[in-house]
């Protein structure tokens, strides 16, 4: 048994150590708003925040995690009350097919974490390497500077 | 007759059937004009009735059957009723409704017909008609090629009017008022002095009359929605991590599975399974057409042993490698294979004096979809029928692909399309549809989640084709004396 902890609650996880992050989510517990895209770390569909930094899930065994904090796309908010980068993000009406958005929400929440006022070229390192088939960067783009002023209001 | 009626007659029967509670306004599959060469080919059972718009008591259903591929076709199809229904977009729910030959694709047969869409002469209107026809009796119900907002225009909006009238004229009936003296908005029908009676409690009356067909469409200054910014449907659940994609897809006591299938569209010479049988959690190995399927307790399980298999693949009936595809186009440009000639006028083989001459190869390379939900697809074989749950673009198409490689006939496949991750045209394809449905009929009972690894999703794409253009020129005084273009494709 495997001990982490997902959006905010305690789970006790039997599953081969050496299993992803990502199925561990999706197949075990049933969280399947993060998405499963390459397997590889090449396009980010599956970023998830560990102890509050955005990691590509494909990529962490479960058995290194042992006492992790773990944040998915479910935890970061909801449909009722959505986290400030959601909202943007609906706002914005970025996605087209919305497969990538998970990870691009969780990508853009970890970067808003660390730099709660991104330049454009921040916002574009932070953000590249998370692929979007449909080609929804510009959006993408607008989202995050949104989101940006809207947690800094949020912040008072 | 109304405009509306006109189309009515030309593209549709409308109509409306009673269901438990409520009513459903749609269509039947087929017309039958007297003078179409193609009505004798009609099976039996062609006819049946396809609803857009289910009215019960406690809510409302809009159909949309062009599948959502993140071009938003279910949040256009929605609105195109809800305009004529004078809905709000937050008053009904959408659904992709089942496979049907009434939910044929007209504006891809007229695309497909050898006229531009704006060519509205006599001959080009009779060859579509005709194509129309074709389209009918294969029963095509297509998501592609740009087609959806064409396609849906006029026969959704007509659904929506159809609905609209005969909710009218059900109240009309309940208040003994002339069906003339009503309006409508925001789902419900307004009577003369103000009060409002809700489709939803007008549906039982409604579903017992018959439907109100001569109707008129809006004018386009009386339009609500159409023309207006809108949030798209599934905006909201989209970022949230809430909607449910194909690979989402989880049923009760569901195994899951990964495929190995030909790289070489060959066949398997030999294999070798006992590493990836030997894995915690598989359960299965098993031969399908095409190579292999891992079935196990997890997706990722499932794809490690799938890939753990020792696979002696034949040889490939097309030169290995990528060299070997640009030789073969190379070697075409002779007049042997010469197919077509589009233009040949002038000399193109004589230069003029003081001429610049240019010459140029261009390569267009295979490019793979990869939208990025890997294919997919979830399916239960259970007393004879076999479900499946995926994205595609051609259910029609996809129930007798899944019905011969389970061995059932295609009245028994039960198709729910879901939403796709992206397509780009792989959603067209069938290599997920025809492996998951062998699968499960290789474990009935048991729910079964295929999902292609990206390895194998690439692997098994049929890419865009390759093709090469060489261009020869000639140019004097800034102008283009000669132009000798060809093109080899496969």
């Amino acid at each position: 048994m495997i001990e982490i902890e997902v959006n905010g609650a305690a789970r006790q996880v039997d599953a081969p150590a050496d299993m992803p992050l990502l199925w561990v989510l999706r197949d075990i517990l049933g969280l399947t708003g993060t998405k499963y895209g390459c397997g590889i770390g090449q396009c980010g569909a599956c970023t998830v925040h560990v102890d509050g930094m955005a990691v590509r899930s494909c990529l962490r065994p479960v058995g290194q995690l042992g006492g992790a904090r773990v944040t998915t796309i479910e935890g970061l908010g909801s449909p009722a009350e959505p986290h400030p980068v959601q909202a943007a993000w609906i706002e914005a009406q970025v996605a087209q097919c919305g497969y990538c958005q998970s990870g691009q929400i969780m990508q853009a929440a970890a970067l808003l974490d660390l730099r709660p006022a991104p330049s454009k070229a921040e916002i574009d390192a932070a953000m590249t390497g998370n692929l979007c088939r449909c080609g929804t960067y510009p959006r993408i783009r607008a989202a995050v500077r949104d989101a940006a002023s809207r947690l800094r209001e949020a912040e008072g | 007759m109304s405009r509306a009626g006109r189309i009515t007659r030309r593209a549709l029967m409308v109509g409306a059937a009673a269901l438990a509670g409520g009513v459903a306004f749609g269509t039947w599959a087929v017309r039958r004009p007297d003078a179409n060469p193609l009505k004798d080919g009609l099976a039996e059972g062609e006819a049946t009735f396809n609803p857009w718009v289910i009215v019960g008591p406690e809510r409302i259903t809009l159909i949309t059957p062009h599948a959502d591929l993140g071009q938003g076709a279910t949040s256009m199809q929605a609105l195109l009723i809800a305009e004529e229904m004078d809905l709000g977009m937050d008053g009904f729910e959408t659904a992709f409704g089942p496979p049907s030959p009434a939910y044929w694709n007209r504006a891809l047969s007229d695309e497909s017909a050898p006229f531009r869409s704006t060519d509205r002469s006599l001959m080009a209107e009779t060859v579509r008609d005709v194509m129309s026809g074709a389209i009918k009796m294969l029963g095509v119900q297509v998501t592609g090629g740009s087609s959806s907002v064409p396609d849906s225009w006029e026969k959704l909006r007509v659904a929506g009017a159809v609905a609209r009238e005969t909710l009218k004229e059900a109240a009309a009936k309940e208040a003994g008022v002339a069906r003339a003296d009503l309006s409508t908005e925001a789902g419900a029908v307004i009577l003369p002095g103000g009060e409002r009676r809700p489709y939803t409690a007008l549906a039982a009356r409604a579903a017992v009359m018959e439907p109100v067909t001569d109707v008129a469409l809006k004018a386009p200054s009386e339009w609500r929605l159409i023309g207006t910014p809108m949030q798209r449907l599934d905006i909201v659940a989209k970022s949230t991590g809430t909607q449910e994609y194909g690979i989402d897809v989880t049923l009760p006591g569901m195994v899951h599975a990964a495929v190995r299938l030909s790289p070489t569209r060959a066949g398997l010479a030999s294999y070798d399974a006992s590493a990836a049988e030997a894995m915690p959690g598989v359960t299965h190995v098993l031969e399908i057409g095409g190579g292999l399927a891992v079935v196990a307790n997890n997706s990722w399980t499932a794809m490690k042993a799938a890939h753990a298999v020792t696979c002696e693949w034949e040889a490939a009936p097309y030169p290995a490698e990528q060299e070997g595809h640009w030789a073969a186009l190379s070697e075409a440009f002779t007049e042997d294979l010469l197919d077509k000639e589009w233009r040949h006028d002038g000399d193109v083989e004589a230069a003029p004096d003081g001429a610049e001459t240019i010459e140029a190869e261009y390569r267009a390379p295979y490019v793979a979809h990869q939208p990025l939900e890997p294919l997919n697809a979830t399916a239960l074989m259970e007393d004879g029928t076999l479900k499946i749950w995926a994205a595609h673009q051609m259910p029609r198409f996809l129930q007798d692909v899944a019905a011969e490689a389970a061995d059932v006939s295609a009245e028994d496949v039960i198709f729910h399309n879901v939403a796709a991750g992206g397509s780009f045209g792989h959603r067209l394809e069938f290599e997920n549809i025809r492996a998951v449905a062998e699968i499960a009929a290789q474990v009935p009972g048991t729910p079964v989640k295929l999902t292609f690894s990206r390895e194998e999703d690439f692997a098994l794409d049929f890419p865009r084709q390759i093709a090469m253009a060489r261009a020869r020129g000639a140019i004097r005084d800034g102008r283009i004396d000669v132009l000798d273009v060809q093109i080899a494709a496969p």
